[in-house]
């Protein structure tokens, strides 16, 4: 065994040891240990999709123990995609944190935790993304979960201690609600192992019962409305970083898993309702969610809102899915594009908002009049988020609703389609408000800027690589051809 | 009745108590308790439905109680924690009042 065969431990460990090491490291310290983390993972993350692209989905068993004894790590061609992500998005939080985090020394104890919260919160969702056992699932869940709630409250203010309790309720109702679905899955199956439970699993009401549990509670922890009333105060009261790296990542830690379970698991056929019920509140939560961006008067809020919207088109990918073959490998890549482009742009939006924030020393968007005067940059950071999520093309955001609508119309279901394009109309409503006071005309003199300024183009790179990612869909096509959900049903994109 | 039975239907009504506990209780440690309720009610039936098979008890969900006792535990000192340090800063306990100050960023 070489060690390129471990990579899907190393994804783990490494992240873990980066952790523990900036907690002894000191908090002057510990944002170089992140850094030198960051690096490491992405080019462990870079190291596995070179490989999945070439010998194809793999499994690792850990300390040697397999299924269904043991725990499985699966790297597939999906799972790949979300640790690149992961990656890409979690070195753009780090570098922008070693400045966001030196300018304000005021709550300083609880931003030296940052760090280590920070990267046991990215080690487990690496963890997520990799293991294919639904106990360990709950696992990997409650340790995002911990971390990501820790991480909302680091500030210390009434505000995000309010948003981290309400957060934190929401994931206790969702791990014991989960737990509750794997116990009644595993009575009726004695399986855990995903790949044991999409081969075996015969429809009964014990693991329909346990499934539909299981579902319910990733739901509310990806906040599909109507369970997102958690969402906008934990990631619009979080310190920046850490609302860019929730927005973009974590709630795609368990819509990952609802993918598995939804398209791989379950049986064609099998809870065939919950496939329009996921779209029905996809819809909704796209016009919801957007009409409530709209009517924000803060900034964060509108980022937080605009996710709530964004999260909806993730779930039209189960009513398309089974559309016929063609539709479900379009639905499937592209709905893989959308999850790319969003976290890409959303870290970029998030963290360009924190910019703006420290600016102006407040978050008031209607008193930001005319910032593009003295913050060109973030307001072009902003504008180029405002194209990827409208989905215009040229852009990852456009290829993604490409993929969409062509999936809705080959065969024939023109309201996805048609929900598809009044979401980039209504991501254009909120986009187009915020931008023009951005863009209006002010004598309004800016606060002498912090050293914040230093990273701005932090931000500007992220929503720059979720435009171009247009060029990288073959590249993503491919991974997806490569995942476990596209093999096991036998069609190709 | 079977013996198993007994564990399965305990646990399904102290999952019920604890999601309404959770979900009606206002103050902050109620629903730190509610929630270790909805857990035990699910560890319940865990040993309850292991306990089915012809042959002995089945080790499996023994191993995900023990695993979920322990998230548990890190999941109400993290509830505990947040409900202090929230009664520290602003003097109540439970979250539907507005609390006063603390501008977000």
């Amino acid at each position: 065994m070489t060690l390129l065969d471990h990579l899907p431990a190393l994804l783990v460990v490494v992240p873990l040891a980066g952790a523990a090491l900036s907690f002894v490291a000191g908090h002057r310290r510990a944002p170089h240990v992140a850094l030198a983390t960051g690096v490491a993972i992405m080019a462990l993350a870079i190291a596995l999709t070179s490989r999945v692209l070439t010998v194809g989905p793999f499994r690792y068993a850990v300390g040697g123990w397999t299924a269904p004894v043991g725990i499985d790590l699966v790297a597939d061609g999906a799972s790949t995609l979300f640790i690149l992500l992961a990656a890409t998005v979690g070195l753009g939080v780090t570098l922008y944190a070693t400045a966001y985090f030196r300018t304000d020394d005021e709550t300083a104890h609880g931003h030296g935790l940052f760090w280590t919260l920070w990267l046991f919160m990215w080690t487990s969702l690496n963890a997520l993304f990799l293991t294919g056992d639904v106990f360990n699932v709950y696992v990997c869940l409650e340790l995002v979960g911990i971390s990501a709630v820790a991480l909302v409250t680091v500030g210390g203010t009434a505000e995000a201690l309010r948003a981290g309790a309400r957060y934190l309720y929401a994931s206790m109702l969702g791990a014991m609600t989960y737990l509750l679905g794997v116990a009644l899955l595993y009575s009726s199956t004695g399986q855990l192992d995903m790949a044991i439970l999409a081969d075996k699993l015969t429809p009964d009401v014990t693991a329909a019962t346990g499934l539909a549990l299981m579902v319910a509670a990733l739901v509310l922890k990806t906040a599909l409305v109507p369970a997102h009333f958690w969402l906008p105060a934990a990631h619009g009261s979080a310190p920046s970083p850490v609302s860019a790296a929730l927005s973009s990542l974590v709630v795609k830690g368990s819509y990952f898993v609802i993918l598995r379970l939804m398209l791989y698991v379950m049986p064609a056929g099998y809870l065939t309702g919950a496939d329009v019920v996921l779209g029905v509140l996809g819809a909704t939560a796209i016009v919801w969610g957007s009409v409530q961006a709209l009517l924000q008067t803060r900034i964060k809020q509108l980022v937080a809102y605009s996710t709530v919207a964004q999260i909806g088109y993730l779930f039209l990918v189960f009513p398309l899915a089974r559309l016929g073959a063609d539709a479900f490998a379009l639905a499937v890549t592209g709905v893989l594009v959308h999850a790319v482009s969003h976290g890409l742009a959303k870290a970029g939006l998030f963290l360009a908002a924190g910019s703006l924030m420290s600016r102006f020393g407040h978050d008031r968007i209607d008193a930001m009049r005319g910032a593009a005067r003295s913050a060109p940059l973030l307001t072009f950071t902003i504008a180029l988020a405002g194209v990827t999520m409208m989905g215009l093309p040229p852009s990852g955001g456009f290829g993604a609703k490409w993929l969409l609508v062509s999936s809705a119309l080959s065969a024939g279901a023109w309201w996805w389609a048609l929900v598809l394009v009044t979401g980039g109309l209504l991501a254009a409503a909120y986009m187009f408000r915020l931008l023009a006071v951005l863009l209006a005309e002010s004598d309004a003199a800016l606060k002498a800027s912090r050293g914040v300024v230093q990273t701005e183009w932090v931000p500007l790179l992220l929503t720059t690589a979720a435009v171009v990612l247009v060029a990288a869909i073959p590249l993503i096509t491919e991974l997806a051809a490569a995942s476990t959900i596209l093999i096991a049903a036998g069609v190709t994109p | 009745m079977s013996n198993y039975l007994v564990y399965v239907a305990g646990g399904a009504l102290l999952y019920a108590l604890g999601t309404y506990g959770l979900l009606a209780r206002r103050h902050l440690i109620h629903k730190v308790i509610s929630a270790n309720f909805m857990g035990s009610g699910v560890f319940l039936l865990l040993i309850g439905l292991g306990n089915r098979a012809e042959g002995g008890p089945d080790p499996v969900p023994q191993a995900m109680v023990l695993t979920g006792i322990v998230v548990t535990v890190a999941l109400t000192a993290l509830g505990l924690a947040i409900a202090k340090r929230y009664y520290t800063a602003t003097g109540l306990t439970n979250l539907d009042d507005e609390p006063s100050g603390g501008e977000g960023r």
